[in-house]
């Protein structure tokens, strides 16, 4: 179809250029702004206790919701503690539990991709009925569950966290097995003898990694909601530890006194996910261009 | 599923008397979720990068960025606390007689003709209603974009386009059957979305339902009770995924076979 007949045909859905121009700055300004509001978040998060020594923990009860001050950039909380400290020490909490986790049910749900992908038959079934065992629950209601009867801290948020993600990666990288392992490359690889441990870790892995690192970005925005969800409801990291969802449900207690407290936590936490969500979308457009969407 | 050992009362009766809650909050949040999504999307892809389809996908993108129960803790300071427009907890006001037949509260005053507690029910259901909207909101109007996008591309479209059919026509009668049944697969994500937000969003709003049940017995090492709600939530996510994928079969009898 040449131009001209896309405009005859076409001509109430012709969008003025410049507006398509703002839509794909947009999109294109969105990944950049993810990747950039990541890099900020991790360098305050990794150096920003050491620039900023006010301590996370140490309380000050005459000084309590003292708003916006000087000494106290981002104010004090319900206990007159310092929260810019809190929420910079809490995003170092949040963020490796979070990536943590997702490493952990990435790797232990590609172990089981790969598995199941290639043995095939009763392993096969076996695994992905335990699979779909995990998935038949709501993810947060799972973590409850688990963070419930482990006991509160950080290691069953870490598990309660890990554990509802499994699926999601041993059903993506056994898709992608199952695909790659038809291949005649694969074959011909058989065909010379490469053994099966090689074959998956040489020919079939590498074919298969993109989607699983697209998801896996996409992973830690999810892990970083369910994580404040955790701390928020009391299963996730205990007190004193500064951990962002627990910071909120502090301040939430401060509801009617002062409504501002919740303001700052929310919008780190917020932006903490956008990024994360932002630069996977942005993977996915850079190594999938075909998929997704 | 045995009693709990709280309220020594059967499990299955502590879970039939939270169930109406969640059901009626889900269900007000779904009736917002879905028809302005759905419009978002239509508008957005009818005018494909126009300011309005930018604006929608930005904001759908922050609508799932957010942390859920922050948004509630938000609309609550705000309309609540700082506005006082709306109740931001519980059901109904407290030490007020309510009629009970089916559990879901509006429907229980609509019955009985119990105006004033239908309007207090529906104030102490904004907020929640709205906040738990906001997940199914973003991914109806995602979707809906996209598929609306990809039919609008098709040959018949532009036939139709070609006879001189008015857009909103096209939409209605020519694009809309098609763009929507990949839509029914969005349930099998809706639910589990909207299911996870009830837990958050009853704790927030002191709305007691089935996710309050859940967390409040888990605070209290209530397992039977723990047990119970979280088969509940399982069989509520199972029955919907089964719905729909007999829903699909109905609708595309291309699936039927496979």
């Amino acid at each position: 179809m040449s131009v001209m007949d896309e405009v005859v045909v076409r001509p109430r859905a012709a969008t003025a250029a410049w507006s398509v121009g703002i839509g794909r700055a947009l999109r294109n300004r969105l990944s950049i702004l993810g990747v950039v509001v990541l890099g900020v978040l991790t360098l305050l998060v990794a150096f920003g206790p050491l620039v900023w020594t006010v301590s996370p923990t140490d309380q000050d009860l005459t000084n309590r919701l003292s708003g916006m001050t000087t000494v106290h950039p981002l104010g004090t909380d319900t206990l007159g503690r310092d929260v810019l400290s809190r929420l910079l020490t809490g995003g170092r909490v949040s963020l490796s539990l979070a990536v943590s986790a997702v490493l952990a049910s990435a790797f232990i749900g590609g172990a089981v991709g790969v598995v199941s992908g290639y043995a095939r038959g009763r392993i096969d079934s076996v695994l992905m009925r335990v699979m779909e065992v995990i998935q038949s629950f709501p993810a947060l209601v799972l973590a409850l569950a688990i963070a419930g009867a482990t006991g509160a801290g950080a290691f069953s948020t870490f598990v309660a966290v890990a554990v509802p993600g499994t699926p999601l990666y041993a059903r993506l990288v056994r898709s992608m097995v199952l695909s790659v392992r038809s291949r005649d490359y694969i074959l011909a690889a058989r065909a010379v003898g490469v053994p099966v441990q090689r074959l998956i870790l040489r020919h079939v892995l590498p074919n298969s990694i993109s989607p699983l690192i697209i998801q896996a970005t996409l992973g830690v925005g999810l892990a970083l909601q369910y994580i404040a969800a955790l701390g928020y409801l009391g299963l996730g990291v205990q007190p004193p530890t500064p951990e962002w969802g627990a910071i909120l449900s502090d301040a939430q207690t401060y509801l009617v006194q002062e409504p501002l407290v919740l303001v700052a936590p929310g919008v780190v936490i917020a932006m903490a996910i956008l990024s994360f969500n932002l630069v996977g979308d942005a993977l996915r457009d850079l190594l999938d261009p075909g998929g997704g969407r | 599923m045995g009693s709990s050992f709280r309220s020594q009362r059967p499990v299955a009766v502590e879970l039939s008397d939270r169930l109406p809650a969640t059901l009626e909050l889900t269900g007000a949040a779904l009736l917002i979720g879905i028809p302005v999504g759905f419009w978002l999307g239509i508008t957005g892809a009818r005018r494909q990068n126009g300011l309005a389809d930018n604006v929608a996908t930005l904001g759908s993108i922050i609508g799932l960025s957010v942390p859920l129960f922050w948004i509630g803790l938000m609309l609550a300071a705000l309309f609540g606390v700082v506005l006082q427009w709306l109740p931001f907890s519980g059901r109904a006001a407290p030490f007020t007689e309510l009629p009970r037949m089916t559990g879901l509260l509006i429907l229980d005053s609509l019955l009985s003709r119990d105006w004033a507690v239908l309007a207090d029910a529906l104030r102490h259901l904004v907020l929640p209603a709205i906040t738990l909207s906001v997940v199914p909101l973003a991914l109806v109007a995602r979707l809906t974009r996209a598929s609306f996008i990809e039919v609008l591309r098709q040959d018949y479209i532009r036939t139709a386009r070609a006879y001189g059919a008015s857009e909103g026509r096209i939409i209605r009668n020519h694009a809309a059957k098609n763009a929507l049944l990949p839509l029914v697969t969005l349930v099998g994500v809706l639910v589990p979305s909207l299911l996870n937000g009830a837990v958050l969003t009853e704790t927030v709003f002191s709305w007691p339902g089935l996710g309050a049940l859940l967390l409040s017995s888990i605070a209290g090492r209530d397992y039977a009770v723990v047990q119970g709600a979280a088969l509940m939530f399982a069989t509520l996510y199972v029955l919907a995924n089964l719905l729909v994928d007999i829903s699909y079969a109905w609708l595309d009898p291309r699936t039927r076979e496979a």
